[in-house]
């Protein structure tokens, strides 16, 4: 730990520190332009100059002390930049003289030479570090003369999300750092130079990065600007609310800007353990949908999509049935009748997993307590199939993981995910552990972009993840690689499982997942041979309908490396939506036969409910999901249904389905916490009203409950705030018992109160996050005492793909363009819609069919039509779809699946 | 006893002969001072072309929390002021408005400007709040076809 003394003042810092992060520790701010702690430095803007001075050695290399016994100082005759500067033993630096002020006076003269009289009218003014550091250390007034001010024609849309203003680039390269080091889209770099210099996208579709928006928080000036935020606020005049990102299960901290009930833009709220101080730019812009109101009171059938406003009930008039505004009194006796009517087994229960917890929570115990009815499902059918909550709860990610801190001693197994498309952030935070020296380990049905990242990367037979598991779990027992300690007090079964596998050699493995037997040996070694490892799984491994072996495979596999149980090791799932996690732990789950699998917590179930499919003849309660468009087998079950009530935003086709239509609010009209598939319970602020009469999904079901109830249950109804069901939570889950709402602070950020601690880094570009980071419940396996049955189950590998066929899978997309994603107009290019059949140049050549070509397809009992799009990150022979189309796709049950090309629109000859 | 009723109306016979001081508002109107803060206006350049950029800096600046302001995006086919920016949304509260004339110090582009006009009384609330449309001075275009 060199020591150095900045203005007179010692502090010791680490080997390797520069000399402003050594200065920050004593709170000494050096201003910074091009720097940033999470790129590396490269002293391109000159703001940070300082004085550096080395302490005089004489001839026997010792320090030479002068008459008060100080080190004598060799001054560098020239300013260094502080940013790139690493600091030495005995280095003295300072930052308070003279000729230091002058220096950054001069520097931010030179600077605004060439920087447009644009403050005003710039999206970054008001948060605009060039704008601060001129007030704190800059020239009063300009030398230059205006009109000799070098031009550029503005602005320039770098894509349909980013706008460039090149005269205000100050050419710090924070944004092309951006993009090459931390997202790995290098598709940003200079042009020309000196006054012409000027950022360019260098990718065709132009800055093609799903992480673009991070640029714009990042850019020290108004160069870089969101196409969504432009010109529609000055910043002092936002209401900042600290929220969640309700788009995936990672869970990223979040600022709402809000000004008159209207979302103008979304930031990151730093969080050093789930998303640092990045977003996704689908967290970042998709959040339209609470702002689809084009009408104030909805037409009497609202067309389109537009947020409900008022209770909707279908009447028979002249023009037949319609749905008709209703009021809250109404609606809910019409309701609490029918329910009461249809009886325990006459009702079904679908929820969505987007919901917050509090609400997911009382609608199960709606159907329970108030109904007396286990018939409960949630949608999507994701993780409904072999590898479930219950898995996850046993053996997944041990709390106090955290990403940001794994390196060289880590390897990261990534299995059947697609990460950049399913969880963004995780992908971020993954791809940099790589960095750091974490061996990834990657192995999927097709190519995705995390193999650039990979020691060992695999493309494996379509639905042969199981197989594939298996081959590393034997190849590690055949190298003798299994922790034997670990093992000896934990695990039981290892014999069995020895025996078991005896015929399952790693050239089986290999064969029957179509890689090479070495690799997965090699892949197995360094899987085994890391300190610690995680396994990440996504959307393939979570299908209802995957290898019932899959789960064991895992489980043994984590179980012989000992990667169970301790922090920075586990299984972490990358769940489908923001609160699948929470809808596992609340007890709404059911299995691809319709039967609920346990209660809150896990707990078993006693009653197992009747049902088995969603009975015909049963009243159907819908709340927060649109299976009906995702799904034709939903579709035809709503139909059939003698009474669906659906509580959502949004008119959706479901709710056009619908008996009864209750208009709910959106995460962020109202307070709750969200489970991350991390398993971090974090809670989110409301920042906006409701429209017109929508109500929060806790309190539509408090006040059905208080309609439906006796007298005696009502007791059990009194829900003042989210806060109180949250303590009812903490009662009944056992997770969750530490989780009620005084043990998950968020900050109050009364209205615009940047914290100028981290100024110099992130100044006005992330929040800070005084409120903790949220709290993970720990799994069984992180209890000592808890023993681990290991199993042997032979893999059901899927028929061979021969020469001259296609598979059908599914492969989830980040802009899958769903009920939420569709309104957000912005996002429409880089949406992918759910009738495209992603196809590899090889197949569309084999089938003669071009971009845009609609094909119909035939799984062998279903026929489906799709319209091509061509895809080069797939193998020859697979072809992919949205889970969205074939989860639910009527008949067919099992993905992958073989198909044949029905009916191909050729190429026009 | 005398002597103090006949001063007195001395004092009253001799202002009977001079000039009164009182205007007869509404037919007549005194002219007000030089730098007296009234009514605002929203000023245009010569071309037309309005001078609010929509920026919010008088709003910003405004103690009474009287000014709202929404900006947009000009585009070649739709040009309301020079530049990028322009406000779609501009409103002055004239209730809440204290007359200091801070708006007019922050502006940038000499936009808003306090005028002399000091009658704004009116019979509702909401009419006080005066739009862009009233605030802005008018075209020159259309004042020729009027003249
Ligand atoms: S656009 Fe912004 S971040 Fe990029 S180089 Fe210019 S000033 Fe820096
Ligand atoms: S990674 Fe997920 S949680 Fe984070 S911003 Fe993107 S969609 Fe939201
Ligand atoms: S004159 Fe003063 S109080 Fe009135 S709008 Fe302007 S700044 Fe506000
Ligand atoms: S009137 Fe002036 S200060 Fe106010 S928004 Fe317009 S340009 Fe900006
Ligand atoms: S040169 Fe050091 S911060 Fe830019």
């Amino acid at each position: 730990m060199p020591k150095v003394t900045i203005d007179g003042q010692e502090v010791n810092v680490p080997a390797g520190t520069v000399v402003v992060e050594a200065a920050r520790q004593v709170g000494n701010e050096i201003p910074v332009f091009c720097y940033h702690p999470k790129l590396a430095p490269v002293g391109m803007c000159r703001m940070c100059l300082v004085e550096v001075g080395t302490p005089r050695l004489n001839k026997d290399r010792q320090v030479e002390l002068d008459v008060d016994g100080k080190p004598i100082i060799n001054w560098m005759p020239k300013f260094q930049t502080g940013c790139t500067q690493v600091v030495s033993e005995g280095m003295a630096i300072r930052t308070q003289t003279s000729q230091v002020a002058a220096a950054r006076k001069d520097v931010l003269e030179f600077l605004l030479t060439s920087h447009p009289l644009d403050c005003p009218v710039c999206d970054k003014g008001g948060e605009c570090p060039l704008q601060n550091l001129t007030m704190a250390y800059g020239p009063g007034v300009s030398r230059f003369d205006y009109a000799v001010k070098f031009h550029f024609q503005k602005p320039v849309h770098l894509n349909n999300l980013i706008t460039l203003d090149r005269e205000r680039c100050i050419q710090c390269a924070r944004c092309t750092r951006f993009s090459d080091e931390i997202a790995g889209d290098p598709v940003l770099g200079f042009e020309n130079r000196g006054r012409g210099m000027e950022i360019v996208t260098l990718s065709d579709p132009p800055f093609d990065s799903k992480f673009s928006g991070n640029t714009t928080d990042i850019c020290p000036v108004g160069a870089l600007t969101t196409r969504d935020f432009r010109f529609r606020a000055r910043v002092w005049e936002l209401e900042d609310v600290p929220s969640i990102c309700n788009h995936c299960a990672v869970g990223c901290n979040t600022i709402i800007g809000q000004r008159v009930n209207d979302i103008k833009r979304i930031m990151p709220r730093q969080n050093e353990s789930v998303n640092e101080i990045w977003l996704c730019d689908k967290g970042r812009f998709a959040h339209h949908f609470a702002n689809s109101r084009q009408s104030t009171l909805g037409p009497p059938v609202p067309s389109g999509t537009h947020r409900l406003e008022t209770p909707l009930i279908r009447r028979g008039g002249p023009q037949g049935d319609r749905l008709v505004p209703a009021s809250w009194p109404e609606a809910l006796k019409l309701v609490a009748e029918k329910l009461s009517a249809a009886g325990p087994d006459g009702v079904y229960g679908i929820s969505g997993d987007r919901l917050p917890n509090e609400d997911m929570y009382l609608f199960q115990k709606f159907f329970r307590q108030v109904l007396g009815s286990n018939h409960l499902a949630r949608w999507p059918v994701v993780a409904r199939g072999p590898v479930t909550g219950t898995l996850f709860q046993e053996i997944g990610l041990s709390s106090g993981s955290n990403f940001g801190k794994m390196g060289k001693d880590t390897s990261i197994l990534v299995v059947g995910a697609d990460a950049e498309e399913e969880a963004p952030i995780h992908f971020l935070r993954i791809k940099q552990a790589g960095d750091r020296g974490a061996a990834l380990i990657v192995a999927n049905p097709y190519h995705t972009k995390l193999e650039k990242y990979g020691r060992h990367c695999f493309v494996y037979r379509p639905g042969s993840a199981a197989a594939f598991v298996w081959g590393l779990v034997r190849a590690i027992m055949d190298a003798g690689l299994e922790q034997k300690e670990f093992l000896g007090s934990r695990a039981t079964g290892l014999a069995e499982l020895q025996t078991g596998m005896e015929q399952y050699t790693v050239a089986r493995a290999a064969e029957l997942a179509g890689v090479k037997a070495e690799d997965l040996q090699a892949a197995a070694q360094t899987f085994a041979q890391a300190a610690n490892g995680v396994l990440v799984i996504g959307r393939e491994l979570l299908g209802s309908d995957t290898d019932p072996a899959l789960p064991e495979a895992i489980r043994a596999l984590l179980t012989v490396t000992g990667h169970i149980g301790k922090a920075q090791n586990g299984l972490l799932p990358l769940l489908p939506h923001n609160n699948t996690q929470g809808a596992l732990d609340m007890g709404l789950d059911a299995g691809p036969e319709y039967r609920t699998k346990w209660l809150p917590g896990y707990q078993p179930v006693t009653d197992k409910g009747t049902s088995s499919g969603i009975p015909a003849s049963s009243a159907i309660y819908v709340i927060g999901s649109d299976l009906g468009s995702e799904s034709d087998l939903a579709r035809q079950a709503l139909e059939a249904a003698p009474f669906v009530i659906v509580q959502d935003l949004l008119l959706t086709e479901t709710a056009l389905l619908a008996d009864v239509v209750l208009p709910a609010a959106a995460p962020m009209e109202r307070e709750g916490t969200f489970t991350s598939s991390e398993r971090r319970v974090q809670r989110f602020k409301p920042a906006l009203q409701p429209p017109g009469h929508a109500l929060p999904d806790w309190w539509i079901l408090r006040e059905l409950a208080q309609v439906m109830a006796n007298a005696q249950d009502k007791t059990g109804w009194r829900y003042d705030t989210p806060a109180d069901i949250m303590a009812e939570i903490a009662h009944v889950v056992p997770q969750y018992a530490t989780m009620a709402y005084e043990n998950l602070p968020v900050p109050d950020l009364p209205s615009r109160k940047l914290d100028y601690d981290d100024s110099l880094f992130y100044r006005g570009t992330s929040f800070l996050n005084p409120g903790g980071e949220g709290q993970v419940w720990p799994v069984k396996a992180e209890d000592s005492a808890v023993v681990l049955q290991v199993r042997w189950v032979e893999p059901a590998v899927a028929g061979q793909p021969a020469a001259g066929q296609t598979w059908l899978i599914t492969r989830p997309h980040l802009y899958d363009a769903g009920t939420l994603l569709s309104q957000t107009a912005l996002l429409q290019p880089q949406m992918v819609p759910h009738t495209w059949l992603h196809v590899s140049p090889a197949d569309a050549a084999r089938w003669g069919v071009a971009e845009g070509a609609a094909v119909s397809v035939s799984t062998g009992e279903d026929m489906l039509s799709f319209v091509v799009h061509l895809d080069a990150d797939l193998p020859a022979g697979i072809v992919t779809a949205a889970p969205a189309r074939l989860e639910g796709a009527a008949g067919q049950t099992r993905w992958p699946v073989n198909v044949t090309v029905v009916n191909a629109q050729r190429l026009a000859s | 006893m005398i002597g103090e009723i006949l001063k007195g109306m001395s004092i009253t016979f001799k202002t009977m002969f001079q000039p009164p001081t009182t205007v007869s508002y509404p037919e007549v109107k005194k002219p007000v001072a030089e730098r007296f803060r009234g009514r605002h206006e929203l000023k245009r350049y010569d071309n037309g072309l309005e001078r609010c950029i929509g920026c919010s800096l008088c709003a910003a600046a405004c103690p009474a929390d009287a000014i709202f302001v929404e900006a947009a995006e000009n585009t070649d086919e739709e040009r309301y002021s020079p530049g990028e920016r322009y406000a779609k949304v501009y409103e002055i509260n004239m209730l809440r408005c204290i007359f200091c004339g801070y708006c007019e110090d922050a502006c940038p582009t000499e936009a808003v400007v306090l005028e002399k006009n000091y009658e704004l009384a009116s019979y509702s609330r909401e009419s006080l709040i005066y739009t862009k449309d009233m605030l802005l001075v008018p075209h020159p275009a259309d004042i020729q076809k009027t003249a």
